[in-house]
Order: structure tokens, then sequence, then C-alpha cells
């Protein structure tokens, strides 16, 4: 078994259980074999004299010399050409349910087939996968996973749904936008996990490749972008915006840090941009933040910080506010705003009921937004 | 002679003593404190320890080489000791605020160049006049070089023995600094005479006296925007408990021991293991019982528990601040609390568990990572019955198995397999290792029908967390990781995992900065051993036929000497806490008997009569012997007497080799700091690779090995330097 059929395996063996394991033991020789980077020319960038180019996929616009790699790790300048290092390359990938990403309002208990590549373009301190995120494609093992064998994969094994998710799928764009587009024609859909550091126009064309989007806003402040995530919020706020005009589906994910970014004021000026720039419908979730990477000496988000925050959002007229990363909480499950009754009852990333009629509310007929069938 | 003239001197007497005594005594008892806090505020692993042990001695290293450059002024002298008893109370506080300096939230990770860097500046303020006193004392002693070495060494064990034995177990670090520093400038006080001396006292003493009173403000300040609601020193590091709201969280050493409520974690180590055995009555619970687990434990009806914690103020924090439910748990009947090290108890226990749990942080020092070898684990078996289940948990990654990581999970789980029949894994962002005899089953529906079984009731175990956490895609990527076929044991001797996490901590920062350490850790025996050997011999035959000035020969070896008596402690102090349990409490008598040995050989060479270059030949040869014998001794249980008496002996060698070297080499130069800097220097060396790099890499014998052939080339060196340099 060579190497190329050894990964192409592993999502099999993963829903198909140990059988094939020992022969797979066999073969861990070959994650060993430094794996060979992808050549794919980038998209957005503007080429400039001197072999120099400027990347125009993100806020940071990153003007490289020759040989020269932008911020993110992965994209390359070599003799004024741009070059994706990780179309095709991917290092993680699993069976997820689609809560997890999260989202509530999109095919609710659904599978997704999910993925990443090396690589980011911030540098969050408390980042869940840094050991993907943080890194240069060289050093993770990744395997060769193209887009139609990404397409095949989610299709064999009944996954409905294909998550760009774990690092930055911005920074591996092409590669996205590739297999969404072949998703898409196989009737795949595709979804985005992103901190939304994306710039206008290239994401004006990932939405018209995918059919959701997460965006992670880690904080309200500038001030918290600059010391803990070393991005820009502007352009996240932008982003976000520019999502909730278009027809795909947007939900708001907030990581709720102690003494970080939790205060009553912070949280009562995110709630009120929200309603006002993107609509009282869009779903917030408030996530407790657990120890992690850098930040892993500090204390879990206690729960009546989540409540607070969950309570601020309601009172300033959002209508889909969750909690998440508690298990159990009732604040896990879906209510119509209008009359309370539970629609969808959640318990971590379990769905336990659903209880929409045509996507309404079954008592008092209020549409629910979202994608559900 | 007249009761006048007697009085007299003895007051010579006091005063020639006392300087050294005390430079010695605030030397070993400032070094203590220093690298007692420096460990807190920078996470201490064996990187951390290593630069600020090594930093310590390269700059009173470079403070002894400056020193003689500098001018002796007798005033100057006295009032070097009122200055750096003040100055360094600037720089613990500039240490305790380190993370406002480097912009990091309370107890995040230093980056390795941040620890480098701070170690540096630090030990700079610290060490550098500690350096340059001992020259200002040789001169003060009138150039007695051995005198001034004798006396430093008797106040180094004098201070040894008093923090250990009476201050530090009743006062905080900043506390004790503020005494010893006192203590020390009253001594000075009394053999100065100055007119100025009073208001330097009295300076000292308004200086210490904030400095003392500002202790637990200045933590609180650290921990801001938190809620401290208290903080000690304890003998096993700092402990300190914030609340935020509802929630309370415990640190040690500013890494986090357990926060309330956090049931997701109590439940996880606690059911995993006891699902496969919810009848057991006996089970053995090691470290971390007051995260909830205890409360935990006593949902099944038969179990009782002996919970063994180390650390008895840990305990009255615990009682102090923990929930009412957490103190219940603690008193119920069915557990027993036994203050105690775990290895150490369990070593001496003579019963059986049905189940033992190792709740524990990971393996990321030498200290930690004994509960986790290969005899640790066979010593475990031997307590458990037959069917008995034996779990830990592990910090891991959910998505991606890193290489680094691959190296540690892989290492712990054939390490268990090497002992135990059956080994299962819990993947996710921890992993729990569950190991025993008999098979074991994982599956979410035997988990469940075991909880529903027994009416345990569950916040977050439950139908689906068991199955996304037990989840076939993330087992399949996981189990191949583990099973790596070119995994390193890890055992008492070759301590490898806290190399893997040190791998791995660093990886957390920048890309580069760890790629030096990465590199060479992928080098062979070749060489990190063997070519710097040869290069260093081949030096050494090349001087041998170049060098016209023999007595520089004798600097050789007391670099040797600096860097093998280091190394040798070391490797002492590791294969000590393997057999023995925890090191806190002996540390002190173990340096207490190795600076008396240091103090005991340096009078015996000064006394006996003066022919130094057979004696050097013949203590560098003892050396050797010395160290065959300790080779042989680390690889077999010993009593821990054998260790003590290493230790003296050590020292006494020490003692009585720098004595002779630098007789030797003052018989023809006067460079009064120069064999003591580089005895420092030597130091520095073996403190920063030896612990972090050489021992989890090639394991203990191996670096006693290589140690031995550095002392054999020493002494032939030497031998064929004196033939040479007398035809």
């Amino acid at each position: 078994m060579k190497r190329r059929e050894f990964l192409k395996a592993t999502p099999c063996l993963a829903l198909f259980g140990p059988r094939a394991l020992p022969e797979i033991c066999r073969d861990l020789d070959a994650l060993e074999i430094p794996p060979q980077l992808s050549k794919v020319e980038a998209r957005y960038y503007q080429k400039l004299p001197d072999k120099e180019i400027e990347c125009q996929l993100c806020p940071r616009q990153c003007r490289l010399g020759n040989k020269e790699r932008g911020y993110c790790g992965v994209r390359e300048n070599s003799e004024g050409t741009y070059y994706t290092l990780v179309y095709g390359k991917a290092c993680s990938v699993h069976v997820d349910p689609i809560e997890k990403k999260p989202f509530f309002h999109f095919y609710p208990g659904q599978i997704t087939l999910s993925l990443a590549t090396a690589g980011c373009n911030v540098n969050c301190k408390f980042c869940q996968n840094w050991e993907i995120s943080q890194v240069r494609p060289e050093q993770v093992h990744h395997f060769d996973f193209p887009p139609r064998m990404v397409v095949d994969t989610a299709k064999k094994y009944d996954c409905p749904i294909i998550a760009y998710t774990y690092t930055e799928p911005v920074v591996f764009y092409e590669y996205m936008v590739d297999t969404a587009k072949l998703g898409r024609r196989a009737g795949l859909k595709s979804v985005v996990v992103t901190g939304g550091h994306i710039n206008p126009e290239p994401l004006e064309e990932l939405i018209s490749v995918v059919e959701a989007i997460k965006v992670d806003l880690k904080s309200f402040t500038q001030d918290f972008y600059d010391q803990y995530v070393r991005g820009k919020l502007q352009p996240v706020l932008e982003a976000i915006k520019k999502i909730a005009a278009s027809p795909i589906w947007l939900e708001i994910v907030y990581l709720v840090i102690p003494t970080l970014n939790d205060s009553v004021k912070e949280i009562k000026n995110l709630s009120r941009w929200i309603k006002a720039e993107v609509g009282p419908d869009v779903p917030l979730h408030f996530s407790r933040f657990h120890p992690m990477y850098l930040l892993r000496n500090l204390p879990p988000t206690p729960i009546s910080t989540l409540e607070r925050a969950h309570q601020i959002a309601r009172e300033e007229g959002l209508n889909y506010v969750y909690i998440g990363n508690v298990p159990g909480h009732q604040a896990e499950s879906t209510y119509c705003p209008r009359c309370g009754t539970l629609l969808i009852k959640r318990w971590g990333f379990e769905v336990s009921k659903i209880n929409l009629k045509d996507g309404k509310c079954p008592q008092c007929q209020t549409p629910i937004p979202g994608i559900w069938d | 002679m007249s009761p006048v003239s007697n009085s007299y001197s003895r007051n010579l007497g006091l005063k020639l003593f006392l300087p050294p005594f005390l430079l010695g005594f605030l030397s070993l008892s400032i070094q203590v404190i220093f690298l007692r806090e420096f460990s807190a505020y920078f996470q201490g692993n064996e990187l951390t320890f290593g630069f600020g042990l090594g930093s310590w001695l390269f700059w009173v290293g470079i403070g002894s080489l400056v020193g003689p450059r500098l001018r002796f002024q007798i005033d100057r002298f006295f009032q070097g000791y009122y200055l750096y008893g003040g100055g360094i109370v600037g720089v613990f506080v500039l240490l305790r605020f380190s993370r406002f300096i480097f912009s990091l939230q309370p107890g995040e990770p230093a980056s390795l160049a941040t620890i480098i860097f701070a170690s540096f500046i630090y030990c700079f303020f610290l060490g550098f006049p500690l350096g340059i006193l001992f020259v200002w004392n040789a001169n003060y002693l009138n150039g007695q070089v051995e005198k001034t070495y004798l006396r430093e060494a008797l106040g180094s064990f004098g201070g040894g023995v008093l923090i250990y034995f009476v201050i530090l177990p009743y006062f905080s670090n900043w506390q004790s600094l503020a005494l010893i520093v006192l203590l020390s400038c009253s001594a000075i006080f009394i053999i100065w005479s100055s007119p100025r001396k009073l208001g330097f006292l009295l300076s000292l003493t308004a200086i210490l006296t904030t400095f003392w009173l500002a202790d637990f403000p200045a933590e609180k300040l650290y921990w801001s925007p938190f809620t401290l609601k208290a903080c000690q020193d304890s003998l096993y590091g700092k402990l300190g408990l914030i609340a935020s709201q509802e929630q309370v969280t415990l640190y040690t050493n500013h890494s986090l021991y357990f926060s309330l409520p956090n049931p997701e974690q109590a439940e996880e180590i606690i059911h995993f293991p006891l699902l496969q055995f919810p009848t057991a009555r006996q089970m053995l619970l090691i470290g971390g019982g007051l995260g909830g687990t205890l409360d935990e434990t006593l949902k099944y009806p038969f179990t009782q528990v002996d919970y063994v914690e180390i650390d008895p103020q840990l305990i009255d924090l615990a009682l102090k601040f923990l929930p009412e439910k957490e103190k219940k748990a603690l008193h119920s009947s069915r557990v027993q609390l036994i203050i105690a090290d775990g290895r150490a108890y369990l070593n001496q226990v003579n019963k059986k568990y049905e189940v033992i749990i190792l709740n524990l942080p990971d393996p990321i020092n030498a200290q930690l990572n004994r509960f986790y070898t290969l005899e640790f684990f066979q010593m475990v078996k031997q307590k458990l019955t037959p069917r008995g289940i034996f779990a830990f948990r592990i910090t891991s990654s959910e998505n991606y198995i890193s290489k680094e990581r691959q190296l540690l999970l892989s290492s712990l789980y054939n390490t268990l397999k090497t002992v135990f029949a059956w080994v299962e894994v819990v993947p996710g962002e921890t992993n729990i290792f569950i190991s025993s005899e008999r098979k074991l089953n994982l599956t979410p529906s035997f988990l469940r029908s075991n909880l529903e079984k027994w009416a345990i009731s569950t916040k977050f175990l439950t139908k689906s967390y068991l199955v996304s956490r037990i989840n076939p895609w993330r087992q399949q990527i996981l189990i191949p990781a583990l099973q790596n076929p070119s995994f390193r044991l890890n055992t008492d001797t070759n301590p490898i995992c806290y190399f893997f996490t040190a791998l791995l901590w660093g990886k957390q920062f920048s890309r580069q900065e760890m790629t030096i350490f990465s590199f060479l850790a992928q080098r062979g025996r070749w060489w990190l051993l063997d070519f710097p050997l040869l290069l260093l011999f081949s030096g050494l035959f090349l001087a041998l036929l170049v060098v016209k000035n023999r007595i520089y020969f004798i600097l050789f070896p007391v670099i040797c000497l600096g860097f093998i008596s280091i190394v040798t402690e070391i490797v002492l102090l590791i294969a000590y806490q393997a057999q023995f349990g925890s090191l806190y409490h002996a540390l002190s008598l173990l340096f207490s008997c190795f600076m008396l040995g240091l103090y005991i050989g340096a009078l015996v060479s000064q006394k006996l009569p003066w022919s130094p270059l057979p004696r050097f030949l013949l203590l560098l040869a003892s050396l050797i012997i010395f160290l065959v014998i300790l080779g042989a001794v680390i690889r077999h249980p010993v009593s821990p007497l054998i260790y003590y008496g290493a230790f003296l002996l050590l020292g006494y060698l020490g003692g009585d080799i720098f004595i002779a070297a630098t007789r030797l080499y003052l018989h023809a130069h006067s460079h009064l700091g120069l064999s003591y800097g580089l005895d420092l220097l030597g130091s520095f060396v073996g403190a920063l690779g030896v612990s972090s790099l050489y021992i989890p890499l090639f394991g203990l014998t191996k670096v006693v090995q290589y140690l031995i052939i550095l002392v054999s080339g020493a002494l032939l060196f030497l031998f064929w330097g004196s033939r040479l340099s007398s035809k």
C-alpha cells in the first residue's frame, strides 16, 4: 500500500472500524516522509515590479519579495508568481456533527465531512488547533486530498455537507472554493468556519459557492484583536455585514474569555451592533472558554458570565442567542422568540428533537430563520 | 594574654570569618529563593530551571573574573553587602511583575526567548555582584582564596540548613528573602566600623519591611483583573486561589491545578476507569482529589478511597475556600486522606487496590515524569488486584496529532503496554489512558449501561457525550499514532517523556526558537556526545603540543570539575527522586551534605602538606572510582543514606580538588577569581544542557559513562602535561 492509498483509506477506516488497522500500522512510516507541497497559482494577488507581489486575499495585504511567504505561511511568491502550497493538502479530516461547528439553524442533526490544511492568518493565543494553525505546512503530516476526492469521500459516507474548519479556511481559499464548486455540482453543501479576516472581493466569490458561513468574532474591541489575535476587528465586522446581506446563511460565535472580553459594556455594544447592522435573527453563540494553548492557565468561563451575556443579548433584542460548550444548558436549544415553544432540543452536539413545521413554530406559526431541509 | 587582647583577637577572628561566610550564606539562600520564584513565574520545567540556574552560575563566574579588575577598598566592600541586599529586592519585584514587562496574561507560559532573556537579566543583578564580592573577600583575606572558598562553603552549608529547615517552611519567598538579607547585613553591621553604617542598616530595614508587607498586594496585582483570594508559598511551590463569580480556581506555581465547578474533568477521570470496575472497594487516588473527583467517586456505593496528596497546605487552602460539597466529600468516612508523596506511598503500602487513578499534571518535568515511568507502572501493577484498573490522563489534541505529541503519547502508551496486557485510550482534548491485565470495554453502549445499572447521575457523561467522546474517527487517527513502532520507553534512568513535553511546550512559541533544540534532539549519540568529546580531546592534545605555559593546564580540570559536579548532582537528584519520591524535603539535606563535604574537602586540602600535583592527580583518580560506583548505584535500589553519602563525598572531592588546583595555579599567577569563575562557568554549561537534553535523551547511565571518560581525559591530560613540564 502506498502512502497515497493509505491516506486515501484513512477516512474509510474511521467509519468502518479497525479491521484495516494492522495494515495502517505497517504504513505508519509513510507519515514520516516529508510530503510534497502544492504549487497551484493563488488567486487575488497583484504582480509588482522586481518579482514582488501583493497578496489581496486578506486585510494583511502582505507585500512579498521573491521566495517570501505570506503571514499565513502557506502562500509563497516564486519568481513573481504567487502560489498556494496547500491546495489539496489536508492535514485534518474528520466527520463531525454540524452542531460542533456550531451551526444551529442549518440542517440540524446532519453530519459534515470536516477538513483543514495547515496555516492561519491570525495568531489567537487561545487557539484550539494551534498545532496545525500556527505552523508551516512542512511541519505537519498532510496528505493528498484533492477536491474530487473530498467530494467523493463525502458522498461515499453520506455526509451531505463539507465543512472547511479547524484552522482558517481563508488561507486555503483556492482549495476551498474549487471543492465547494465541485461539491455543489454533486449536490453537496459547503460551510465555512472562519475568523472573517478576508477582503471583500474574495469574500464575494466565496459567498457565491458556499451555503453558510460561521464567523468567530473574537471580541468587540480592537485592543483585544491587537493583544490576543494579532488582527483587525473592522474587516471582520465588514465581512459579517457582507455575509448578512447575501443570500447565504450566517451564524456568529463569540468565545467569552473571563476578564478579557466579557464586560457588560462590550457584550452590550456587540449585541446592539449585531441588531443594527446584521439583524436580530442572526444566531449568536456565546461559547464557554476552556483553558487552551497560551491561555491554558486562565480559568474556564463561569457559567453565570455566559448567562449574563445571554441575557444582555436577549434584552438588546436578538432573537436567537445560545450558550455553547456547556452541554445540558437550556440555552443550547432553540425556542420560538414569540411564544417560547421549544423548537429544537439539543444536548451538546446531539439534536434530540426538532419541533418545526415548514420552518415555522408549530404553536404560533412564526417563521424561524434558517435552512432546515 | 590579657582579657582585652583576648576579646580583640576574638573580634578579629569574627571580622575575618563573617564576610566570606555571609557571602556563601546569602549566595545559596538567594539562589534557592530565586529559582523557586523564577520557576513559578516562568512555568517551570527542566529548561526553565536549567536556564535559571545556568544564568546564575554564568554571572557569578563572570563577576569573579571581572572582580580583580576593580579596586578593593574596605568601606566599599562592606557597603557592597548593603547595596546588594537592597538592590536584589528590586530584582524580585521585577521578577514578580515580569508578566507586565513581557505582556503576558496571568499564568501564561513565556516563550523560550523570553525565559533566556529574563534569566540573563535578572541573574546579572543577582549573580554578578556575588562574583565580585568573592574576589573582594579574597582581597579582604589578603589573597587567601582557599580560606575564602572554605568559609564561603561553610556559609552555603549554613544558609542551606537555615532556609530549608527554619525559614522556608514558615515564611513566603519574599519574607524569607527579607529575613536572610536583614540577618546578613545585621551581622556585617557588627564588624563594620564606619560612622555611616547605622544609616545603611536603617535604610535597608525600611526597604525590607516594605518588601515584606508588599508580598500579598504584589501577588494580587500579578493576578489582576482576577480576584486573588489567597496565596501561599508552600514547600512544594506557590499556591494561589482565585475566585471569579461562582468559579474557584486553584493554581500551583501559576499552573492551573483545578477549577470548580468543572464537572467535565472530574467526571471523565473518575468514570471512565470506574465504569470498568463499578464494584471496586479499594481505590487509590494519587493527586487531584479536590477538583470534584472525590465527589464523583463517592457515587459508587462500595468504593473506599485512599486519597494521597503531597502538600498539606493545599488541603488547608481548599478547606478554607472550596464549596461545602467538596469539603463534605473530603470528610466522608469513605475517604482517607494521606499526606505523602504518591510514589513513596505506593512503594511502601502493603495493600492491594482494585482501581488506581493518577490525577497529576502532564510529565512536564523530572519530578512529575517519575509517575509515568516503566518502574512506576510496574509498582502500580504490583499493588493492583489481578482484575485491577489503572488510569491517568494527558493533555492531547482532538483534531490532529503532531509529531511531537505522537512521540510523547506513543512513549507513554508503549511503556504501559510493556507492563499491562490491555491498554485503552480515550481520544480527545485530553487522552485518558486505562490499563489492566484483563480485557477492557470502552464502547459507549457498555459505559452507558453501567451508568444506568449503578444509577450514577452525571452531568456530562451522557449517551451523546460518550458517543461523541469515543468517536471512532478520532480513535482511528489516535491509535496508529500511539502504536508508533519507533517509540522510546520512559524509564527512571531514561526519562524521555519530560523531554518530549519540553519539545511540545517549545513548539507553542516561535517557529524558530526550538529549531536548535529539535535539531540537537534529532542528532544521535555521535553528534551530541562522541563528537564534542573527540573535539575537546583533540584540542587538548594540540594544547599540549603548542601551549608553552603549562600552568594553564590546571585550569582545564577546574572547568571540568564545575561541569562534572553539577551534572553528577543532577544525576543523583533525578535518581534519588525516582527511588524515594519527592525531592523537596530531601533537597535541603542533600545540598547541605554536599556543602559540608565541600567544606571538609577544602579544609583537609588546606591542612595537608603542600604537594598539590600528585594529590590533584590522586583526587581525579578517586573521582573516576566514585563515578564508576555511582553508575552502578543509580541502577539498583539502595538505602537513601547512600545518596546522602554520595553528596558528601562529591562535595569533599570538589572542595579538595578546587583547593589543590587553586594552589597549583596561584603558585604561578595571582588572579584571585579565575579558578572560582571557571569552576562556575563549567557548572553553567552542565546546568544548561544536561538536565534538559542529555539526561532524557541518553539516560543517567550513559551520562555517567561519559563523565568517566571526561575525567579520565582530564587526568591523562594533566599527567602528560606535568611530565612534559618537568622535562
